[in-house]
C-alpha cells in the first residue's frame, strides 16, 4: 500500500465514485421502470455491487480477508506434529 | 497502548494489525445488526412504500453520503502521505457533509411524521432504520472530530495514521449501510 | 477497605449523576409530546445515562477519555486484593472477576429454582401468587442464561485461553475489562425487576405479552439488562477471535491449539454475529413500549381477522431465536472443548480425531444459524418451512455426534485418573447424551407439536445446559482451581459434590420427563391434581440437588484460604498454562514460551526424553 503513489490512490478514488454514481442512476432507473420482486432483486444486486466497491477499494477488505483465508487454510491443513512452519512467527 | 503498562513480549502480530482486525470484526458484527434491521422491513410491510415518500430527499441523502465517502478516502490518502493541508480540508468537508446528512434526516422525520407516524407500519420501519443509521452517522462525525482536533497539529504521520484509517473506515461502513438502506426504504415497490 | 472500594464508589456516584441527567432529559422530552402514560421513557433514558455514567466512572475516562482529549494517560494500576474491585486490565484478574460473579449468580438463580420447586411441590398455590411465580421463573431463566453464556466465554476464556496459547494478555485488554464491567449493571437491573412490578414473560419475552401497554415496567428493565449483556458478549467474542489469531506464541500453529481454544474460537464467531439479532429484538420491544411503534401489533385487520399491514409477533420470535438458538452453542461448544480437554489430560491420551472435532465445531457454527425456526413449529409460521427446519435441526446431531465419538475414542483403552474434574467430565458425556436423544423428539415436527411447552422441553433443556454445560463448568472449575488460586481443593468434598449433583440431577430431570409426556404445561404455578405426586417427587430430588451445592460452595471458599499449596502442575498436564507458576505472574510467563509439539502428546517417543512439548526457554538461546 505504501508503494502506491498518492496520485494513483486519489485517481482510484475518483474512478470508484464515478462507478458508484452510475450505479446509483441505474438503481433509480430500475425503481422507476419496475416494481415487485424483480425490482427488489435487481436493486439488491446493484446495492451489493456498490457495497463491494466501497468495501474493497475504500475500506481495504484485504486486511480481513487475509486472516479469514489463513484460518480456513490452516484449519483444513493443520497437523500438530508438523515442524514449525509458521514463517510469521519465526523470529 | 496497554503494552506500555507491562513488558511487551515480542510475539504474534503487531498492534496495528490487531487493531485493524478487531475493527473489522466489530464491523462484521454491526453489519449483522443492519441485516436484522433491513430484513424486518420486508417482514413488517413487505415491499409496500407509500407515495408520500420524498424521493428527491432520499436521492439527495444518498449522493451526499457517497460523496462524503470519497472525501473521507481522500483524507485518509492525504494522512498516509503526510499531506497535512489536504487531510484537514477533507476531514472538515466530510464532517460538514455528515452534519448536512443529519439535518436532512431531521427534515425527513419532520415530514414523515405528518404522513406516516411511528404508529403505522411503514413509519415504524422508517423511523427505526433512519434513527439507527443517523446514530451511526452522528458517532462517525464525533470520531472525525476527535481525529481532526488531535491531528490538526500533525499528530498523524505516514507511519502512524491508524486512527485516521479507523475513523474513515467507520465512516465508509456507515456509507455501506446506507447503500442498502436507501433501496430498502425508498426504491422498492409492490 | 474504603480506599480499595473507592473506584467502585466513584463509579456509583457517576452512574447516579448519569441517571439523573437521563431522567431529567427524558422528563423534558415527554412534555413536548403526548401526555406520558407511564414512566417508561424516563426509566429508559435514566438507565442509559446511568450505564454511561457507570462505565465513565469505572474506567472509560481513565483509559480512553484522557487519550481522546489529549491528556496524559493514567497508568496507575491498582495492586493487591483491591485490584479485583477495580477496572483491571489483567486478563487473569478479569477472569477471576467473571468467575466469582457468575458463581454467585449461579447460586442465586439456583436458590430461585428451589423457590419454584416449593411452589410446584403440589398443584395448589403454596408460596407465591401467579405474578410472583412468573417473576421468579423468568429471573431464574435469564440469570442462568447469563451464567451459562458468560462463565466459559467470560471466565475461563479470560483466565486460561491466553495462557494456553502462550500470550502475555488478550489482544485488547482495556476492552476486555470494559466487557466485564458491563456485567454488574446487568445483575443490578435484573435484581431490581421485582421492585418494578416484576416481569412475567419468561426469558424469551415474546410479544404481545412483553409489549402490553399495561404490563409491568419490569419487562423494560429486563430488556435493557439483556441488551447490555449482549454488548458485553459481542465485545468478548471479538476480543477472543483477535487474541487467538494474533497472540499465539512462536510455534503455536493452528494445528497445535488445545481443543478448548478451538471451541472458544467457534463460539466467539457466533457471539460476534448472532448477538446483534437479539439486540434488535430487544430494541424493538423497547421502542414499541416507549414510542408506540408497530413492529408486533398489526395496524389494520380485515374482516377475517388477518393483519393486512404492520407487524406480527412472529417477527420477534424469528429475530429472538436467530440469536437464542445459536446462543445454546455459545454455551455448549466451549463446554465440549472443556470436556475433551479434561478427558484427554486425565486419560493421558491425545484427543481422538482432533481435526474432525475442529471441523465438527465449525459445522455446528454453520448449521446453528439455520435451525432457529424449530422453536416456531407451533407459532403459526408457514407450514412449508417445517420440513426444512426439521431436517437441518436433525443434521446438527451429526457434528455433535462426532464430538462425542471423539470423547469416547479418547477414553478408549486409556487409564483414567478419576479425580473430581474427570468425574464431572464423564458425567457430562452421560447427561448430554440423554439431552441430545430427547432433543430428537423436539426437532421432529410431529412429536414437537405435542410436546411443545410441556415439562418435557424443560427437562430436555436442563439436560443439555445443566447436565452438559454446567457439569463441564464444574469440571473446569475443579481442574483449573489450583492454577487460578494456587491452592488445591478438597478432593473428598469435591467427590461428595459430584456424587450428589450427578445423582440428584438425573433423578430430578429424568422424573420430569414423565409429567412432560403426559402434557403438564410449563410456566404455570397451579396445575391439575393428577400431577401432584410426581411433582412432589421432583421437588424432593431438586432440593437434594440444591443441597449438593453446599459442599461445593464451602470447598471453593475454604480451599482458597486454607487449601494445600498446589504446585505449578498438579495434574502433570502438557498444555502451556501448566508450564508457568500457580497463580501465574503478571506477565504470564517468565520468558516467552516456545511450542515444539501438539498439545496432547502423551506417551509418544520424543526426540529428547527430557524435552517437554512446550517450554519457556531463556531468551539467550537465540534462534
Amino acid at each position: 500500500m505504501a508503494a502506491e503513489t498518492k496520485s494513483k490512490a486519489l485517481m482510484r478514488g475518483n474512478y470508484v465514485i464515478v462507478v458508484l454514481a452510475v450505479l446509483t442512476a441505474i438503481e433509480f432507473a430500475i425503481a422507476v421502470a419496475m416494481t415487485g420482486n424483480l425490482s427488489a432483486t435487481l436493486l439488491g444486486i446493484v446495492a451489493l455491487i456498490k457495497a463491494a466497491l466501497i468495501i474493497d477499494y475504500f475500506m481495504h477488505f484485504k486486511q480481513l480477508w487475509t486472516f479469514v483465508a489463513e484460518v480456513w487454510y490452516e484449519m483444513l491443513d493443520a497437523d500438530p506434529d508438523d515442524a514449525p512452519d509458521d514463517t510469521r512467527n519465526a523470529a | 497502548m496497554t503494552t506500555a503498562v507491562r513488558k511487551a513480549l515480542p510475539q504474534g502480530l503487531d498492534t496495528g494489525t490487531m487493531n485493524r482486525l478487531g475493527l473489522w470484526l466489530f464491523l462484521v458484527s454491526d453489519a449483522s445488526f443492519f441485516l436484522a434491521l433491513i430484513s424486518s422491513r420486508f417482514f413488517v410491510v413487505r415491499l409496500e412504500t407509500p407515495e408520500d415518500v420524498s424521493q428527491i430527499l432520499g436521492l439527495g441523502l444518498t449522493i451526499l453520503l457517497l460523496v462524503s465517502s470519497l472525501t473521507a478516502y481522500r483524507a485518509e490518502v492525504a494522512a498516509e502521505h503526510g499531506d497535512q493541508a489536504n487531510f484537514k480540508r477533507y476531514i472538515i468537508a466530510t464532517m460538514l457533509m455528515g452534519i448536512l446528512f443529519l439535518g436532512g434526516v431531521g427534515f425527513e422525520w419532520h415530514e414523515a411524521y405528518k404522513h406516516f407516524p411511528p404508529s403505522t407500519g411503514y413509519g415504524t420501519i422508517l423511523f427505526t432504520l433512519t434513527g439507527v443509521h443517523a446514530t451511526h452517522v452522528f458517532s462517525g462525525v464525533l470520531l472525525l472530530g476527535f481525529i481532526y482536533f488531535k491531528g490538526k497539529n500533525g499528530a498523524y504521520g505516514p507511519d502512524d495514521y491508524y486512527p485516521v484509517e479507523a475513523a474513515v473506515k467507520w465512516w465508509h461502513f456507515v456509507d455501506v449501510a446506507w447503500v442498502f438502506i436507501y433501496p430498502t426504504l425508498y426504491l422498492v415497490q409492490i | 477497605m474504603l480506599t480499595a472500594l473507592w473506584p467502585l464508589i466513584r463509579a456509583i456516584i457517576w452512574s447516579a449523576i448519569g441517571g439523573a441527567i437521563g431522567y431529567g432529559f427524558a422528563s423534558g422530552l415527554v412534555t413536548f409530546t403526548d401526555p406520558p402514560q407511564n414512566l417508561e421513557v424516563q426509566i429508559s433514558l435514566a438507565y442509559v445515562g446511568a450505564l454511561l455514567g457507570w462505565l465513565f466512572g469505572i474506567g472509560v475516562w481513565k483509559y480512553w477519555g484522557r487519550e481522546w482529549f489529549g491528556l496524559k494517560p493514567d497508568h496507575n494500576e491498582i495492586k493487591g486484593a483491591s485490584r479485583f474491585f477495580s477496572f483491571s486490565i489483567d486478563h487473569k484478574v478479569i477472569g477471576v472477576q467473571y468467575l466469582v460473579t457468575m458463581v454467585i449468580l449461579f447460586l442465586l438463580a439456583g436458590a430461585l429454582a428451589m423457590l419454584l420447586r416449593v411452589e410446584l411441590a403440589n398443584g395448589s398455590q403454596n408460596l407465591m401468587n401467579a405474578e410472583q411465580y412468573n417473576t421468579a421463573m423468568s429471573l431464574h431463566g435469564i440469570i442462568m442464561i447469563a451464567v451459562a453464556v458468560a462463565t466459559i466465554m467470560g471466565g475461563f476464556s479470560n483466565f486460561v485461553l491466553p495462557l494456553m496459547i502462550g500470550a502475555d494478555d488478550v489482544a485488547f485488554p482495556r476492552l476486555n475489562a470494559l466487557s466485564y464491567w458491563i456485567v454488574p449493571p446487568v445483575a443490578v437491573l435484573l435484581i431490581l425487576t421485582p421492585f418494578f412490578g416484576g416481569f412475567d414473560t419468561g426469558w424469551t419475552a415474546y410479544p404481545p405479552l412483553s409489549t402490553a401497554a399495561n404490563g409491568p415496567d419490569g419487562t423494560l428493565l429486563f430488556a435493557f439488562a439483556f441488551l447490555t449483556f449482549g454488548l458485553s458478549s459481542i465485545l468478548g467474542g471479538m476480543n477472543f477471535l483477535v487474541t487467538i489469531i494474533a497472540k499465539r506464541a512462536p510455534g503455536m500453529t493452528w494445528g497445535r491449539l488445545p481443543i478448548f481454544v478451538w471451541s472458544v474460537f467457534a463460539a466467539a464467531i457466533i457471539s460476534l454475529t448472532a448477538t446483534q439479532w437479539v439486540a434488535y429484538g430487544l430494541i424493538m420491544i423497547i421502542l414499541e413500549r416507549t414510542t408506540g411503534m408497530m413492529f408486533f401489533a398489526p395496524t389494520a385487520i380485515d374482516a377475517a381477522g388477518v393483519g393486512l399491514s404492520g407487524g406480527s409477533s412472529i417477527l420477534f420470535e424469528h429475530v429472538f431465536w436467530f440469536y437464542s438458538h445459536p446462543a445454546v452453542y455459545i454455551m455448549i461448544l466451549p463446554a465440549f472443548g472443556l470436556e475433551l480437554e479434561i478427558i484427554s489430560h486425565f486419560t493421558r491420551k491425545p484427543v481422538f480425531a482432533y481435526k474432525w472435532v475442529v471441523r465438527a465445531f465449525f459445522a455446528i457454527v454453520f448449521l446453528s444459524f439455520l435451525v432457529w425456526a424449530h422453536h416456531l413449529f407451533t407459532s403459526g409460521m408457514g407450514q412449508n418451512l417445517h420440513g426444512p427446519f426439521m431436517l437441518v435441526t436433525e443434521l446438527i446431531s451429526i457434528p455433535t455426534g462426532i464430538v462425542f465419538l471423539a470423547a469416547l475414542g479418547t477414553m478408549w483403552r486409556g487409564r483414567m485418573w478419576l479425580r473430581t474434574p474427570m468425574l464431572f467430565a464423564l458425567a457430562m458425556v452421560f447427561n448430554f447424551s440423554i439431552g441430545g436423544l430427547t432433543g430428537i423428539f423436539l426437532a421432529d415436527v410431529a412429536t414437537d407439536i405435542n410436546l411443545q411447552d410441556t415439562y418435557f422441553v424443560v427437562a430436555h433443556f436442563h439436560y443439555t445446559i445443566v447436565g452438559g454445560e454446567i457439569f463441564a463448568i464444574m469440571a473446569a472449575l475443579y481442574y483449573w482451581y489450583p492454577k487460578i488460586t494456587g491452592r488445591m481443593y478438597n478432593e473428598t468434598l469435591g467427590r461428595i459434590h459430584w456424587a450428589g449433583m450427578f445423582l440428584f440431577f438425573n433423578m430430578t430431570f429424568l422424573t420430569m420427563f414423565i409429567p412432560g409426556v403426559e402434557g403438564m404445561n410449563r410456566r404455570v404455578a397451579v396445575y391439575p391434581e393428577t400431577f401432584n405426586d410426581i411433582n412432589f417427587v421432583v421437588s424432593i430430588f431438586a432440593f437434594l440437588m440444591g443441597l449438593s451445592m453446599i459442599p461445593f460452595a464451602y470447598n471453593m471458599a475454604n480451599s482458597w484460604i486454607r487449601g494445600d499449596v498446589a504446585g505449578d502442575n498438579p495434574w502433570h498436564a502438557s498444555t502451556l498454562e501448566w508450564q508457568t507458576t500457580s497463580p501465574p505472574p503478571e506477565e504470564n510467563f517468565e520468558h516467552e514460551p516456545e511450542v515444539f509439539e501438539g498439545p496432547y502428546n502423551y506417551g509418544r517417543k520424543r526426540a529428547q526424553a527430557s524435552q517437554r512439548p512446550a517450554r519457556t526457554p531463556a531468551p539467550a538461546e537465540g534462534d
